[in-house]
Order: C-alpha cells, then structure tokens, then sequence
C-alpha cells in the first residue's frame, strides 16, 4: 500500500504490527506466517554534498537512485512520493510475484528511516542494492555500545552475542575460541550480558550483535508495546502492539548514530582552515586487546572489497609491523587512509568522507577480529561518548 | 606490496604533525610541551614570489617558541630559502600570520636532514645568515647535529636522541604534495578514483580531487600547478596502461567506464581483485620510473 502521508504510513505500519502476534517475553520463534516490520537506518548523503548550495532535496536523491540502470536490472520499482515533503513509497517488484513497498522517511535528510514489511531476503537484498546505488549513501552500522544505549530506553528481553575470527584469522590461534554464537533469552538478559564481559570469562570477548528490547512510551497503556530486535547491522524488526513505541525506540538509535558520526566528523576530519593556520582533525585510533598475528594476511582479507569489511585497497608492507593503505567503503562510496601496527590501528577520515565509515569498520572489527577493541582519541579517551 | 617511502619532505611532515597531534606510537615530549602545527598560507611570509615557504610551523604558546620548519633531502640546503627568513620581523609574524604574540617571542628556523649528507649539509647552513637548527634522520630516530634551539626543553628532547621507528611513524595526515613521487600520489588518488566509481559517477574533474587535499586552501599558486600537474600525469599513465578499461582522461576530467561504476558496486567482484592488481602493477611501474 501506498503512504500519502506520514499520518497515512503510521496508520498502515500500526495495523500491519497489530497484525503480528506479540511476543511479550521475547520467546525465540515466531509464527512462520508473520511478517514484522522491519526499519533499517540509512546514512544518505555523506558530510560534504558534491554541489554546496545545489543539492538536491534526499527525495529527489532516492529517486535518482531508484531509477538507476543498474538497480532497474535487479527490480521494477516506482517511486510515489508523499504530501509530506520528505516521505516517500518505493513500490518493488522481483522476480515472478515478489512485490513489496518499502516507505523512505527522510524527516532527517541525512539519516533516513526505511520501513518495510517486506520478508526478510527481499527486504535486505533491495536495501543493500538500493545503497550500492549512490555515493554517500549506505546502511548504518551499529557497535555494541549504540545498542546497549539504545536499550536502556526499555527491557532488555534477549541478545545474540557472536565472535567470529574464522573468516579475518583461520587457525590463527590453535587452542583458541575461533567463533562464538551465544543467544539468551529472559528478562535478565543485559546482566547475563555484564557477566560474558568479566575479564577472563572469554579470552577474546565477545561482541553484541542483537539486543531485543520491549518497550512501553512513557505513561502509556500497558498494552501498548513494541519488541523490537535491534541489530548490529542497521536494521530493526518490530514486534509488538505500537509502531509508535517503536518509532520511539528507533528515534533512540538514529540520535545516538547520528550524534556520533557528526562528532566523528567535526572532531576527526582532516582539513586545513586557512585563516588561522589549524589543522582541525585530531589524532583517532582502533587500540587492540589482542595484537593481530599476521598483519600483511589479514590487511589483504579485509580490504579485497568482499565482506564483511566491503573495503577496497591495496596494502602496502612499510616494516615488519606497519601496512599501510589507502582504502575505499564500497558501502559508503567514500576513502579514508588506514596504518596498521599488531597493537594499534591509526585512522586518518578526509573532510569529505562520512563518520560513518569510522563507525562501520570499528563495527566489523568488533565481530571479527576482537570485540574489546577501543577507539580512542589523542588522549587515549573513548571517541564515542554515549 | 613492499614499499619504501620516497619523500622524506612529506615524512617529516607526517611525522611532526603525528607528534604534536598526540599519535600512537610517537613521543609525546613535543605535544607536552605545548607544540602545535600551523600553517601558512603561502606568501605570508614575505613579498610574492620571494616568501619563505615553511613546511609547516610548530608554535607553543606554553613554550613562548615558533619553528619554521625546512626540508632538505639531498645533500645541500637552498640558502636562498633560508635567507628569506632573515628579513621575516615579529612583528611581522604577528601581524600577517595566524601566530600569536606568545607564540612568536622567540622564533627559529630548524632543517631536517639525512645522516648521509651531514657534512655538506653542516656546510650548508654555516653559511647561512639565520643560522637554523639542524636535525639529522637516523636510523633511530632524529639527533640534533648543529645549532641547538634555545628552548632548552626543547633541545633535550633530541638529545641523544629522539628514538623513532621510521617505518611505522604516520604517513596519513598528508598523504602526498606538490613534490611527491608519482608512485605516492597513484597510492593517494586511485582510491580516491574508485570511490566516485562506487557512487556511479561518470565523470569526475581532477581540480577536483586535487582540492580534496588537506592542505590545498593553503598551498601556494605554484604548489597546485604542480600539484595538478602530478596527478593529471599518474592518471593519464594510468588511463593509458593497467586502467584503461576503467577510465580515460579528456579535458582535465575522468570518465568512468560504465565496467567501472558497475564493478565498484559489488563488492567482492572479480573486477574489483582485477583493479588491486592493476593498482599494484601502476605502482611497480612509477616505482620503476615510468611515467
């Protein structure tokens, strides 16, 4: 169905959640049958537009991309836009008899919300295509931290936990936990998480990769409510019995991304103002728990520009410690420069690249090669302040 | 790859900033000191065409001490450069320049240099009017060889040595100049290249990608003819040869193959893998000396 408006989108959003049978206690299955709403976070532009003072509106953007040659050859899409200014419906169609719409709400022209009932493949697939589309234009990453900030806003009623070295480090460490997938369920759930974390509980760590969250708005009716998994990869599935809990929840966690990205920026970009001689940009760093053993071989995986890391670059040997490279976010469309040691990782983010990259790879660093990694400034203070 | 870097003009740069910045893996003596990097806009430092033209500046206000950095890689010092700053006054620092007056109460001039060339470089800067700090790259790091500076705090600190790990100090916050090797701009600008591919960009104009660089707003009309220069080159060479099926260069812009923008993505792809390699081969190429 169509959104004419964004009145009209929330209508359609809330009795399609109302449709869904609640999970209260964040049991582990669904119905089969169900499909939830899923919203994924969007970066879509990056921090500098390409034509200062032309740029074209995120609507106007979206449907660039929408009717891209290449996007055309994988979908049939329309794009309908709403009375609001800054809503829109994708209309997609796939295949034979996949079809779904997929609502783009720009109120923020920088990070978009996309929603969607749309299953699960159809869904991720058209999002990560969309974005392949347009430079400045990628899924949000999202690192344990931003999660677990994001559910203080209600309960904590399960999490999935992975650590997955098998693909940066195969064999690496003989005797040492390659991979580990945890899930747990109940409404202690986040203390559970504060004991995986006790030093020594695991040799690596171990990173949070979804949080599943009830949440009620405040002095609101007990049945209204949303449980929503919140994962690391930028999307939100949504349970419950309000969207409007869940536009809340998901609000949360767009502030929070975006707070963080603009501080990434305005602290960390590299440029030189002219009229007083300063180099803005200060000093950011990745500080490893655990050293990288073969950093020649493991800079060469993460930037052959398949995943998880979806970096392009070419290393470049300077010592038996250092590599450096020149690399490209192929989510993002956007370069920024990288020098590796075992211990440390310095990052260098030109003016013109999103924050977000920071973000992402520090992310998939998390997942796959040491979930205690930290990113720190100058002072060896944490750069992501929640 | 293996790669040894050629400009020891832009390591000094990297590095000196790296320090002041408080990067991993540098001594901290510098920043605690109150050391920061400044830069000048060209030709503030004197009448057009014959200012002093520093590398870069670092100012402490704690320290009440300003050094105009100089490079020299080779064997001698252009006196002519340094010359320039004796007609430099305070108050004219103050005045057209972003330093302030604590900053500039006592300022110097200091060249950096190689171990190899020490004894015509000790030559060199004896004959010099301004009577500049010589700093001296070893292999363990940088000594102070002639000239001390008269912050004595700031003297120790090179004393008997600044111990450096050269090959893995940052390279990062200038990643290539007006000077650079066309090896260390290729490795700069054609990731910079791929990822205009990546957002499906046809046509991409390299005053553009030029004026990306850092420090662009505050080079000199001549550092960006050459700087323009060079990286107009090392397209064009890789337009002719390892990316030719991915770009071409007409009228001072790329055109993007539509093998590129569709390659670039889909990440993963063979054709990406098949673009580090051609990235490799370009830079064993300029490496070799053909451009």
């Amino acid at each position: 169905m169509i959104a004419r408006s964004r009145s009209h989108l929330i209508s359609i959003l809330e009795s399609h959640i109302g449709s869904i049978p609640a999970e209260r206690t964040g049991e582990p299955r669904p119905p089969a049958e169900a499909v939830p709403i899923k919203t994924f976070l969007m970066e879509g532009r990056g921090p500098v537009p390409p034509k200062a003072g032309n740029q074209p509106g995120p609507l106007v953007t979206l449907a660039e991309m929408a009717t891209d040659p290449v996007l055309r050859a994988m979908y049939s899409t329309r794009v309908h836009l709403g009375e609001d200014p800054d809503l829109a419906t994708v209309e997609i169609a796939h295949g034979e008899g996949e079809r779904a719409f997929v609502y783009v709400d720009c109120a923020d022209p920088r990070h978009w919300l996309l929603h969607t009932f749309a299953k699960s493949g159809l869904a991720d697939r058209f999002v990560s295509n969309l974005a392949a589309v347009r430079r400045g234009v990628g899924r949000a990453a999202l690192p344990g931290e931003f999660l677990e900030e994001a559910a203080r806003m209600g309960d904590t009623v399960a999490l999935s936990l992975d650590h997955e070295r098998r693909v940066v480090e195969p064999g690496a460490d003989r005797g040492a936990s390659e991979f580990v997938k945890a899930r747990i369920w109940g409404t202690r759930a986040d203390r559970v998480l504060s004991l995986v974390r006790v030093p020594g509980a695991f040799t690596e760590g171990i990173a949070l990769t979804t949080v599943r969250v009830k949440h009620q708005p405040d002095e609101g009716d007990d049945n209204l409510f949303c449980v929503d998994d919140l994962r690391w990869d930028g999307r939100i599935i949504a349970r419950g019995t309000s969207f409007q809990a869940h536009l809340e929840l998901t609000a949360a966690l767009q502030r929070c991304y975006a707070r963080q990205v603009a501080r990434l920026e305005s602290l960390h970009a590299v440029r030189v103002n002219g009229a007083d001689g300063i180099m803005n940009g200060r000093s950011l760093t990745l500080h490893l728990a655990r050293p990288i053993r073969h950093l020649e071989r493991f800079c060469r995986m993460a930037f052959s520009s398949a995943r998880p890391f979806q970096l392009w670059g070419l290393p470049l040997v300077r010592g038996p410690d250092s590599v450096s490279v020149t690399g490209v976010d192929l989510n993002f469309g956007q370069a920024l420069a990288f020098e590796f040691t075992p211990e440390f990782i310095r990052l260098f983010l030109p003016k013109e690249t999103s924050g977000g990259t920071v973000v992402r790879f520090y992310t998939n660093l998390q997942h796959h090669l040491d979930p205690r990694v930290r990113l720190l400034d100058r002072d060896e203070r944490e750069v992501l302040q929640l | 790859m293996s790669v040894k870097y050629s400009s020891y003009r832009l390591a000094v740069q990297n590095l000196l900033i790296g320090m002041c910045r408080g990067s991993p893996g540098l001594p901290r003596t510098i920043r605690q000191m109150g050391y920061r990097d400044r830069w000048i806009a060209g030709t503030s430092l004197g009448s057009r065409g014959a200012a002093a033209d520093p590398v870069l500046v670092l100012a402490s206000t704690e320290s009440r001490h300003s050094v105009f950095v100089q490079v020299a890689s080779g064997q001698s010092v252009n006196l002519d450069d340094l010359d320039r700053y004796s007609k430099v006054s305070a108050v004219h620092l103050r005045e057209q320049t972003p330093l302030t007056q604590d900053q500039t109460e006592l300022y110097g001039v200091a060249v950096f240099g190689l171990e190899e060339h020490r004894e015509s470089l000790r030559s060199g800067i004896a004959e010099s009017r301004i009577r500049p700090t010589l700093l001296l790259r070893t292999a363990e790091g940088l000594v102070i060889d002639a000239n001390p500076f008269p912050k004595v705090g700031l003297a120790n600190a090179f004393r008997p040595v600044l111990a450096l790990d050269w090959d893995s100090a940052p390279l990062g916050w200038i990643p290539y100049d007006h000077g650079s090797h066309p090896a260390e701009v290729a490795r700069a600008i054609i990731p910079l290249v791929v990822a205009r591919a990546a957002g499906g960009e046809r046509r991409v104009d390299i005053a553009g990608i030029c004026a990306e660089h850092p420090v662009w707003s505050v080079s000199t009309a001549s550092a960006r003819r050459q700087m323009r220069a060079g990286v107009t080159g090392v397209l064009v060479a890789a337009a002719e040869h390892e990316f030719r099926d991915f770009f071409a260069v007409t009228d001072g812009a790329l055109r993007l193959s539509a093998l590129a923008r569709e390659a670039a993505r889909m990440p993963g792809s063979p054709t990406l893998k098949r673009m580090l390699r051609h990235q490799s081969d370009l830079l064993d190429r300029l490496n070799g000396g053909q451009l």
